[in-house]
C-alpha cells in the first residue's frame, strides 16, 4: 500500500473505538517500517493534544429570554386556539339561529329577537281556516252591499227632495202669474 | 442516559418543567459547540437561545426520545451553519495569521502551552483561529469527536453520512488543523 492510502486510515490508529480500531497488521507494519508515516501519525496525535487544550467554559448567561419567548409562544398558541374555538362557536350559533328561523328586528324601541326553535311548529291560531276565510269574505261582501244600498237610498232621497223643491217653486211661480192676470182683468 | 430519555419523554408528554431540566443538561454543551464553531461567545449564546427555542417549538417532530441528542446536535449545527454563512465566515486564516504575527518568533508558542493561564488563553486563541480556517464539514467532525466526546458512529449519525465519510472528514480536518497550527507557530 502507498503512504497516502495508509495515512487515510490513520483514524483507525488514532482512536480507540471498537467501530474504527484497526486489527489490520498491514497498516501497523507499514507505520512501524515507514518513518514518514510514523512522523505523520505522531504529528496528528500532537495536534489532537493541542486541540484539547481548548477547554469548555460556562455560557455567558442563563437562558432568561427563552422563558419569555416560551411564554409568548404559549400565549400565541392560546390566542390562536381561542380564535379557532371562537370561530367554531360562532359557526355553530349561526347554524342554530338559521335552523330556528330567528327574526332580528331593529327599530326605535331597540333590538328585538324572536325565534321559533322550541315553539313546536306553527300554531293553528296563526292561520285562518277555509270556513273562517269564507265567513270573512261573506261579511265583507255583505258589508259592502249594505253600504252600497245605503249610499243609493241617500242619493235617491236627495234627488227626490230636489225635485220636490223645484216642483214647489214652479207651482208658486204659476199661481203668482195667475193672480197677476186676474188683477189686470 | 436513561435519565435523559426519561426527561425527554416527560417533555414530549407536555411537562414544561422537563424542558427546563433539558436546558440545564444541555446548554453548556451546545454553547461550547457553537463557540468553537463560530469563534464568538455572543454568537454562541444566540445559537443556544435559537436552538432551545427550536427544540421547544418542534419537540413533537421527535419520534424517539433516545434520538434526542442527535436531533439536538443537528438543530444546533444548523443554527451555527446559517449564522456562519450569514456573517460570511469573515476571518480567513491568512488574516488571522497577519493579525496574530505580532510575536514574530515561530516555535515560541509551543513552549507556552500549558505553562500559565495567560499563555493558555493565547493558545486557545490560536486553536480557535486554526479551526476557523477549516471547512465547515471537517470542523464539525473535529468538534463532535474531539470536544463533544462522541463516537465516530454518533458523529456519522449527526452529520447524516456513512461511517467511512465521517472518518475521512475527521482525518482531513485534523490534517488541516495541523497545517494551520504550524502556520500559526505551534509545532
Amino acid at each position: 500500500m502507498r503512504c497516502d492510502e495508509i495515512q487515510e486510515r490513520f483514524i483507525e490508529l488514532l482512536y480507540d473505538e471498537p467501530a474504527v480500531v484497526s486489527n489490520d497488521s498491514v497498516l501497523k507494519e507499514h507505520v512501524n517500517s515507514c518513518a514518514s508515516c510514523r512522523r505523520e501519525l505522531e504529528e496528528l496525535r500532537n495536534t489532537r493534544r493541542v486541540l484539547r487544550l481548548w477547554q469548555d467554559e460556562k455560557p455567558l448567561r442563563p437562558l432568561t429570554i427563552l422563558r419569555t419567548q416560551k411564554v409568548s409562544h404559549h400565549a400565541l398558541g392560546n390566542a390562536w386556539q381561542l380564535v379557532r374555538f371562537g370561530a367554531i362557536a360562532a359557526l355553530v350559533l349561526l347554524s342554530i339561529l338559521a335552523l330556528a328561523n330567528t327574526r332580528l328586528t331593529w327599530n326605535e324601541r331597540g333590538l328585538s329577537f324572536s325565534t321559533r326553535l322550541f315553539s313546536g311548529g306553527n300554531s293553528s291560531t296563526d292561520y285562518y281556516t277555509k270556513a273562517e276565510v269564507r265567513d270573512i269574505l261573506k261579511r265583507s261582501l255583505d258589508d259592502s252591499e249594505a253600504r252600497m244600498y245605503e249610499t243609493n237610498s241617500l242619493m235617491i232621497q236627495e234627488a227626490l227632495e230636489i225635485m220636490e223643491k223645484e216642483q214647489y217653486s214652479y207651482f208658486r211661480l204659476a199661481s203668482a202669474k195667475t193672480n197677476q192676470r186676474q188683477n189686470v182683468n | 442516559m436513561a435519565h435523559q430519555e426519561a426527561v425527554v419523554s416527560r417533555f414530549l408528554n407536555g411537562d414544561d418543567d422537563a424542558f427546563d431540566l433539558l436546558v440545564e443538561q444541555w446548554d453548556k454543551k451546545i454553547y461550547n459547540l457553537a463557540w468553537r464553531f463560530l469563534g464568538n461567545r455572543e454568537d454562541a449564546q444566540d445559537v443556544v437561545q435559537e436552538t432551545f427555542l427550536s427544540v421547544y417549538k418542534s419537540i413533537r417532530t421527535l419520534r424517539e426520545p433516545r434520538s434526542f441528542a442527535t436531533w439536538l446536535y443537528r438543530i444546533a449545527l444548523n443554527h451555527c451553519r446559517s449564522r456562519w454563512r450569514k456573517q460570511g465566515s469573515d476571518l480567513s486564516l491568512d488574516e488571522a495569521i497577519s493579525t496574530d504575527s505580532r510575536d514574530g518568533e515561530e516555535g515560541t508558542r509551543l513552549q507556552l502551552i500549558g505553562e500559565s493561564k495567560r499563555d493558555l488563553l493565547e493558545v486557545v486563541d490560536i486553536i480557535q483561529k486554526a479551526l476557523m480556517g477549516i471547512s465547515e464539514e471537517h470542523r464539525t467532525a473535529i468538534l463532535l469527536k474531539e470536544y463533544m466526546g462522541l463516537s465516530l458512529e454518533e458523529v456519522a449519525g449527526i452529520m447524516e453520512c456513512p461511517l467511512s465519510t465521517a472518518k475521512s472528514r475527521l482525518y482531513h480536518g485534523l490534517r488541516e488543523a495541523q497545517r494551520n497550527l504550524k502556520r500559526l507557530g505551534v509545532r
